[in-house]
This record gives C-alpha cells, sequence and structure tokens, in this order.
C-alpha cells in the first residue's frame, strides 16, 4: 500500500506543484476620479490620485487566495471653478488689513484593503491559463478629503463577489474582472455634515459614528470592473497594463455618485 | 478572441461616455437660480428659524425680486445679505469669490472681523512672567499675586497631545492661589475638545449643554438630543477661576464657557460673547460663492438658547484699545482683582 502511495505521489506531485502559484503584482498609475456628493455641493469634483497597488495572490487548481493593499493620493477640485479662491479679511492691531487668498481645493487620499476566496469555476486547473474564477472579497475602502472644499468623505466595508476570466496564449494573456458588493457598512458625513458629539474626541471617530449605515443593492451600488493585458518576460515576471472603470451610486443619506477611471502598469513577479 | 475585442473596447466606451451623463448635470448659474439654491438649502439644513421665528419663505418672496435672471453680481449680494441678515448669526458667513464684494457676516465691518477690545502682546509684556507656549492652541503665563493665567486660543489639535499639555499645565499651577482662563479671541474649534477641556477645571459633573441638529429637509426633521456633560478629570484645578470672554469668544469657546459655568468656582468676567454656538457647514452657490450656515439648535444645560445673544458675564467689563495700547488691560484688572 506504502508503494502504491509513493508512486501515486511520484506521479501527481509534479503536476500539483506547477498547479500552484504565489505571485505578487504591483500596480502602479494613475486614477481619475469624478465625484458628485449631492450631501455637499451640486459641483462635480474631480481628484487626479496617483495610485499604488500591492496584490498577493495564491492560485491552486480548485481557486485562490488573494490579499491586497492599494493607497492613492492626488488633488481635488471642482472643474466649474478650478481656479476658484476664498479670501479671508484680517484686520491688524494697527489699523492695518491682510488680505489671504487660499485656492478652492483640496486632496484626495484613498487605500482599499481587500482579501477573498475565488472559486475555479471552469478552465484549466493551471495558473496564467484560461480560466475562471468567482467567489467573495472582504473590502475596505476609504476615500479621505481635506481642504477647503465640501465634498464629503467616504468609508465601504463590504462583502462583494468577484468574478475573474482569464485567457493565455504563448506569452499574452488577458483577464477581465468584475466586482459586485452585496451588503456594506458605509459611512459618509451625516445629513447635516458636522461630527462633532459628545465624549467623541476624534473628527475619524465622529464620522464613523455619526455617519455609519448598513446597506444592501438597493442603496448602494458600486460596480468594479478591471481589464487587464500581460506579456511573460520570462518565467517568473511579466509586465502589463491595465484599465479599472468603477462606478458607485449610494443614496444615503443624500446621493453621492462617484467614476473612477483607472490606468495602471503591472509587474507580475512568480515567487 | 471575438469577446475580448469587446472588453477591449469598453474602455472606449466608458471614457468616451460623458461623466456629466453618468453624474448628473451641474447646478443651473443664473442670478436667480443662486437665490433659489441658497433658499433651499437654508430652508433643508438651517437649524434655528424656529427658534429665531423667521418666515424664511417670506424673506425669500421678498427677495426674490431684487435678483431675477438679468440680475448683477451685486444685486444677488444684496439679496442674499437682505435674507440672513435677520438671522442675527455670525456663524452665517457669504464668501462672494471673485467678485470683488467684500465677506459678509453680522460681526463683519466691511469684510473685516475688527476687535479693539482684546491684544494678547499686552497681556504678555505688562502682565505676564514666566510665559510659555504650551502648544499652538494654549500659552500661559503668571500674574501678579501667584494667579496662573491660560490662554486658550482654540480648541483643536491632537487629542493625546491637548489632554498631556492641560494635564501637565494643571499639575504646574496646583499652588497657585487661583486662575484666569482667557478666551476673548478663541473662535472655537471642535466642541468635544472644549469638553474635554472644561474637564481639567470641574469640580462636580454637570449637564451643560443640549444640542439637535438637522436630520432632515422638513422643519422639525433634528436629531435626538445629544446631552454634553462636564465631569472631572484625573486631576482638575478647582481653585477659584476667572473666565475672560469677550466678543471673540464664539462657537466652541461658548460651548466651552457654558461648560464652565456650571462650576461654582467659576467667575464670568469680560464682555459678552458672540452668540454662534451650533456647528456650522460650508455650501456652495451655483456661481462659485460660498457661505456657511449654523445646522444645529444648542442650547445651555436647562434649554435655553444663547444663539444671537451670547453668554453676559457676571462682571461686565471691556477693555479699550487706547487702554490696551497704553498697556492696561480692565478686563484682566478685574478678573485679578477678584481673584487676589
Amino acid at each position: 500500500m506504502k508503494h502504491v502511495f509513493y508512486a501515486c505521489a511520484m506521479f501527481f506531485l509534479p503536476a500539483l506543484v506547477q498547479a500552484q502559484e504565489h505571485r505578487l503584482e504591483l500596480r502602479t498609475g494613475y486614477t481619475r476620479s469624478d465625484y458628485l456628493d449631492r450631501g455637499a455641493s451640486d459641483f462635480r469634483y474631480v481628484a487626479h490620485r496617483a495610485v499604488l497597488d500591492l496584490d498577493y495572490r495564491y492560485t491552486a487548481p480548485k481557486g485562490s487566495w488573494t490579499a491586497g493593499l492599494e493607497a492613492g493620493y492626488g488633488s481635488m477640485y471642482t472643474p466649474s471653478y478650478p481656479d476658484r479662491k476664498i479670501s479671508f479679511a484680517n484686520w491688524n492691531w494697527d489699523g492695518t488689513y491682510d488680505v489671504v487668498e487660499v485656492p478652492v481645493r483640496g486632496n484626495m487620499y484613498s487605500w482599499n484593503i481587500h482579501a477573498g476566496r475565488l472559486f475555479r469555476v471552469n478552465g484549466s486547473s493551471k495558473p496564467l491559463e484560461n480560466r475562471a474564477e468567482l467567489g467573495p472579497v472582504l473590502r475596505w475602502n476609504v476615500m479621505y478629503i481635506d481642504g477647503f472644499i465640501p465634498a464629503g468623505m467616504m468609508s465601504a466595508a463590504s462583502l462583494a463577489f468577484r468574478f475573474e476570466k482569464q485567457h493565455a496564449w504563448n506569452k499574452h494573456s488577458i483577464g477581465f474582472a468584475a466586482e459586485l458588493p452585496l451588503l456594506a457598512a458605509v459611512s459618509r458625513l451625516p445629513y447635516h455634515g458636522s461630527v462633532s458629539s459628545p465624549g467623541v474626541s476624534t473628527r475619524v471617530g465622529g464620522f464613523f459614528s455619526s455617519g455609519t449605515r448598513f446597506a444592501s443593492l438597493h442603496t448602494y451600488q458600486e460596480l468594479t470592473l478591471r481589464l487587464n493585458y500581460r506579456y511573460a518576460l520570462g518565467k517568473r515576471t511579466a509586465l502589463g497594463l491595465e484599465y479599472a472603470p468603477s462606478f458607485c451610486r449610494y443614496t444615503l443619506p443624500r446621493e453621492v455618485r462617484y467614476l473612477h477611471n483607472s490606468f495602471r502598469i503591472l509587474l507580475h513577479i512568480k515567487l | 478572441m471575438k469577446k475580448y475585442t469587446i472588453l477591449l473596447l469598453l474602455p472606449l466606451v466608458l471614457l468616451t461616455a460623458s461623466c456629466s451623463k453618468i453624474l448628473g448635470e451641474g447646478p443651473e448659474n443664473d442670478p436667480a437660480a443662486n437665490l433659489e439654491s441658497f433658499y433651499t438649502t437654508f430652508k433643508e439644513q438651517y437649524g434655528m428659524f424656529k427658534l429665531k421665528q423667521i418666515d424664511w419663505d417670506s424673506a425669500y418672496a421678498v427677495n426674490k425680486t431684487l435678483a431675477g435672471p438679468d440680475a448683477s453680481e451685486q444685486e444677488l449680494y444684496t439679496a442674499l445679505v437682505n435674507m440672513i441678515k435677520p438671522l442675527n448669526d455670525n456663524h452665517i458667513t457669504l464668501y462672494p469669490n471673485g467678485s470683488g464684494l467684500p465677506n459678509w457676516s453680522a460681526d463683519l465691518q466691511n469684510g473685516y472681523y475688527v476687535d479693539e477690545t482684546f491684544h494678547f502682546e499686552t497681556i504678555r509684556e505688562h502682565y505676564l512672567s514666566g510665559y510659555r507656549m504650551l502648544n499652538a492652541g494654549m500659552d500661559a503665563g503668571m500674574l501678579e499675586g501667584n494667579i496662573a493665567y491660560l490662554h486658550l486660543i482654540n480648541f483643536d489639535g491632537q487629542k493625546g497631545d491637548y489632554t498631556k499639555d492641560l494635564r501637565q499645565y494643571v499639575e504646574q499651577i496646583r499652588d497657585s492661589k487661583g486662575l484666569v482662563i482667557d478666551i476673548r479671541d478663541n473662535g472655537g474649534g471642535y466642541d468635544p475638545f472644549s469638553q474635554i477641556a472644561a474637564s481639567y477645571f470641574t469640580a462636580q459633573e454637570k449637564v451643560y449643554m443640549r444640542s439637535r441638529k438637522k436630520t432632515g429637509p422638513g422643519p422639525d426633521d433634528f436629531s435626538a438630543e445629544y446631552v454634553w456633560n462636564t465631569s472631572p478629570a484625573g486631576i482638575t484645578y478647582t481653585k477659584p477661576i476667572v473666565l475672560l470672554t469677550g466678543k471673540g469668544t464664539a462657537s466652541a469657546a461658548e460651548t466651552f464657557s457654558l461648560a464652565m459655568l456650571t462650576q461654582a468656582h467659576v467667575i464670568h468676567v469680560g464682555d459678552t460673547t458672540s452668540g454662534a454656538f451650533s456647528d456650522a457647514v460650508m455650501k456652495e452657490l451655483p456661481n462659485g460663492w460660498m457661505y456657511t450656515l449654523s445646522i444645529g439648535d444648542y442650547r445651555d444645560g436647562n434649554g435655553v438658547s444663547h444663539e444671537g445673544t451670547g453668554l453676559l458675564p457676571q462682571y461686565p467689563v471691556t477693555s479699550v484699545k487706547t487702554e490696551l495700547d497704553a498697556g492696561q488691560d480692565r478686563a484682566l484688572d478685574k478678573a485679578i482683582e477678584l481673584l487676589k
């Protein structure tokens, strides 16, 4: 019996090893975000963000484990008045006056943390070949906005479903992914737009305690797509390009909509 | 391959789709539309129409005639100011960006805030020994007769540093005879910070404020009441304190005053405060002008509102510029006299 086991192991092990892969993917690029927050302003605001994203993925014959972290930062303004300034006039004790002009611009800081388990639904059991996967992903997206703009910030911790399809030939591969949250805890500024409340000593604490609601598809719709192309430089590395649009609409307490268009270069490293 | 070609075309489709179609059109921008936007936002979000007994619909109807679709910027400005002036709320400020017109608020003179009743340099030069800056929002020193002086400039910062600085300060002045807390030029900050600050000068737990905020567009859409208590921090200063206020004492500095005035060891000296307690938020008009408005109804622990009127000191004393220039601060002199 022992000999049969070793024979089977000798036969299957190379295939199993070949069918497993640990990989890191570093993505960097530019994201344009168009943001309309009716709770804060009737103007569309635009943020131009530099984005860095690190993804880890373990792929096995039956599916994949994935985890990643993305951070972005960029300036934000309304295209309706890109050069607008707000003036503050100061009176000095000696009777003189100063006027300070501040651009009505802000900054958007963003991050996204996610971890998921995807199951192969068809195609090859080997990584980087033709296969499709589907499964749940836990995500936390935050957009934090500061500066002299009234558009509000937003956080969404969600359970999403992701579908991925990959097609590979020779040194090329092309991938498509779609992700849709089904349940989420969404935090936004409350209707009145203020976060101070007794005993809550930080604005971040006030933001989460006063403006968090559970949401489903009925009130929170966010569809993220990814389309990428990779070219294998060798056995362990590939370079690629990615385009990832994302649209979100959330209706409470007042509607917010945003559209991200993300263009990235990616470096794929097999560990 | 055909399906991948479709996928490759997707970015082009999304990129060429107009953002305005996906996100909605921008607001209409003519004087009448600006006035209407202003009226609507105030109607839905301003927290004190009932309290101040202002008929906002009438104010709009009257001023609508001044700002028709062809009105000038000056005419629109006049109509907006006419509407907000009766609210007598220093938390409402109009910023007519790019028009050359002055900012407007009930406490501004031709766009400037002028306060000739407080000059910290006079105090620093003529009254204080051992002056030191505790952080960006606090300076301190000693007055004659072993009286400590704490100048709270604002209620903001990092919580950890803020509480550490206050704790250390209270420890340092424990042997003093009394304390003057000067908030005459404190324009406010974050109410929970003023709550923390008050806890270092609290002897007895007291309710000092009740606030409600707008939660919807209807006139009665308010949150449940937030009840603000002041309770002693781990180390507190409970010897006699004079709280010095002035017309520059506003917002979170006024909520701090409410907390301090619940305490039996606190005497209130100076000038009447600004009378702007509620939180305020920034809004925009379609023409790019900006404005702030108060979103709540804030009252003292007994349910009395001081919005628009401010807190009148127990010992009303107002310092004047000529004396301050000569090195004398009347209100501070009164504070020292009371503590001696």
